[in-house]
C-alpha cells in the first residue's frame, strides 16, 4: 500500500461495492465525474438496473395498450379534472431506446439530499409544458402541474393509509369522487397491466 | 485435520513487522484468520498479516473488539439484503471518520482479511460521502479529473434532458 488510496485506485471490485450501496440518482451524478467511473458503470449494467429508484417499465402493445390509455382517461377525467396537465409518471410509457443513463430512468430519489440536488439541477426543466418534479414526501419523480408538492400518489399522506372521503378533495381541491372509488380504479389499472401481455425491458 | 485449540489469545504480525496479541474471539471476526486457526489448531508464532500496517490493523482490531459479540452474518446470507440500507450506527459513524486514505485502507484491509461487516460499513461511509453530491462536488471530494472527450460531454448533456414526445 504504498501508492496514495483512492476511489480510482482501489480495486474495481470494492468500487462495485460501494456502487451497490448507492441509488440511481447519485450512481448517475457519479457516472458524470470521470471516463473511468463511467466505464465501471456501464460495464455492471446490473449495478444501474438493481438501484434504489430505478424505473420499472413495463410496456404495454396492442389491445392492451388501448385498454390502458382508456383506464388512464377515464382516472384522468374523473378525478384530476382540474388541472391543466395530468399527473403522471415522468415516463408512463417505456421508449425501447432509452440509455443506461438516463435521469428518465430515475423514479425515485433517496432522502433530502438527493431532492435537493434534484431540484437545483433539474427543477427549472419542463417537458412538453409540464414541470419535472420530485414530491417531498415519498421523492417520486414526476411531471406535472401539482399545486402541492406532494404527489397524488404518495403513500406517505393521511389520506393513503387511511383513505376518507372528502380527503383527496381538501387536498387536491379537485372537486371529484371520493378516495375510495379513485382507489378502486388504480387498483383496476395496475391489475389489468399486471394481466396483459406486456415485455420487461429491465 | 488439526484438533480445536483452546489458546485465548492470538499473535497478529503486520507488514511492518509490528506483533500484536489479540483475544482469540476478537482475531476470530476476521473469516482468514479464523479458517487459518481451524485449519492449524495452535498457532504460537505470530500470523503474519502481509497486506495491513500496523495503524490499520490496530484500528481494525479497535473495531473488531466493539463488535465481538455481533451475530456472525449466515454465509449465504443474500448480498442485496445487505445493501438495502446505508444505515451506520453511531459508533461505527465515529469510527470511520477518518481521513480519505485511511477510510480506503480500512476497506482493503476489511477485505483481505475478509471482515464483511467492517467492509460494507466502510463501503456504506464511502457511498454516503457521494449520495445527494453534484458530479463536480464529487470530484472534488475524490479529487477526480474531469477527462470527458466532448463527445462524451455531449453524451452526458443529453443523458440529463427528458424526452419530449411522452
Amino acid at each position: 500500500m504504498d501508492s496514495k488510496l483512492s476511489l480510482l485506485t482501489i480495486p474495481l471490485e470494492l468500487r462495485t461495492e460501494i456502487y451497490g450501496y448507492l441509488p440511481l440518482f447519485s450512481l448517475l451524478q457519479l457516472s458524470q465525474t470521470c471516463s473511468s467511473i463511467r466505464t465501471d458503470l456501464l460495464s455492471f449494467p446490473r449495478i444501474l438496473r438493481s438501484a434504489y429508484g430505478q424505473r420499472n417499465r413495463v410496456v404495454l402493445e396492442g389491445p392492451a395498450l388501448a385498454k390502458s390509455s382508456a383506464l388512464l382517461d377515464q382516472l384522468s377525467a374523473r378525478y384530476i379534472t382540474s388541472h391543466t396537465d395530468s399527473l403522471t409518471p415522468a415516463t408512463p410509457t417505456a421508449a425501447h431506446n432509452i440509455p443506461l443513463l438516463s435521469i428518465e430512468n430515475v423514479e425515485r430519489l433517496q432522502g433530502d439530499e438527493e431532492l435537493e440536488l434534484f431540484n437545483k439541477r433539474y427543477g427549472r426543466t419542463r417537458v412538453g409544458g409540464r414541470r419535472v418534479w420530485a414530491c417531498e414526501k415519498c421523492f417520486g419523480v414526476l411531471q406535472g402541474e401539482a399545486d402541492g408538492r406532494i404527489c397524488i400518489m404518495c403513500p406517505y399522506t393521511p389520506w393513503a393509509t387511511s383513505p376518507r372521503e372528502g380527503q383527496v378533495l381538501s387536498h387536491f381541491d379537485t372537486g371529484n369522487p371520493a378516495p375510495t372509488d379513485y382507489m378502486e380504479t388504480i387498483r383496476e389499472l395496475a391489475a389489468f397491466a399486471w394481466r396483459s401481455s406486456y415485455t420487461e425491458l429491465k | 485435520m488439526a484438533t480445536p485449540s483452546t489458546q485465548a489469545t492470538v499473535k497478529l504480525q503486520s507488514n511492518d513487522n509490528v506483533v500484536i496479541e489479540v483475544e482469540r474471539a476478537i482475531a476470530e471476526r476476521s473469516v482468514l484468520i479464523k479458517n487459518m486457526l481451524e485449519d492449524c489448531g495452535e498457532v504460537t508464532d505470530a500470523i503474519p498479516i502481509s497486506n495491513v500496517n500496523e495503524s490499520i490493523l490496530r484500528k481494525v482490531i479497535e473495531w473488531c473488539e466493539h463488535h465481538k459479540n455481533d451475530p456472525v452474518a449466515a454465509e449465504n446470507e443474500n448480498d442485496d439484503s445487505r445493501k438495502k440500507t446505508t444505515d451506520i450506527d453511531e459508533w461505527d459513524q465515529k469510527f470511520m471518520n477518518v481521513d480519505q486514505e485511511m477510510l480506503f485502507e480500512i476497506i482493503l484491509a476489511a477485505n483481505f482479511l475478509d471482515i464483511k461487516p467492517l467492509l460494507d460499513t466502510g463501503c456504506k461511509t464511502v457511498a454516503n460521502m457521494i449520495k445527494g453530491k453534484s458530479p463536480e462536488e464529487i470530484r472534488k471530494l475524490f479529487n477526480i479529473q474531469n477527462d470527458f472527450t466532448p463527445e462524451e460531454e455531449e453524451q452526458i448533456r443529453r443523458e440529463n434532458e427528458w424526452a419530449e414526445d411522452r
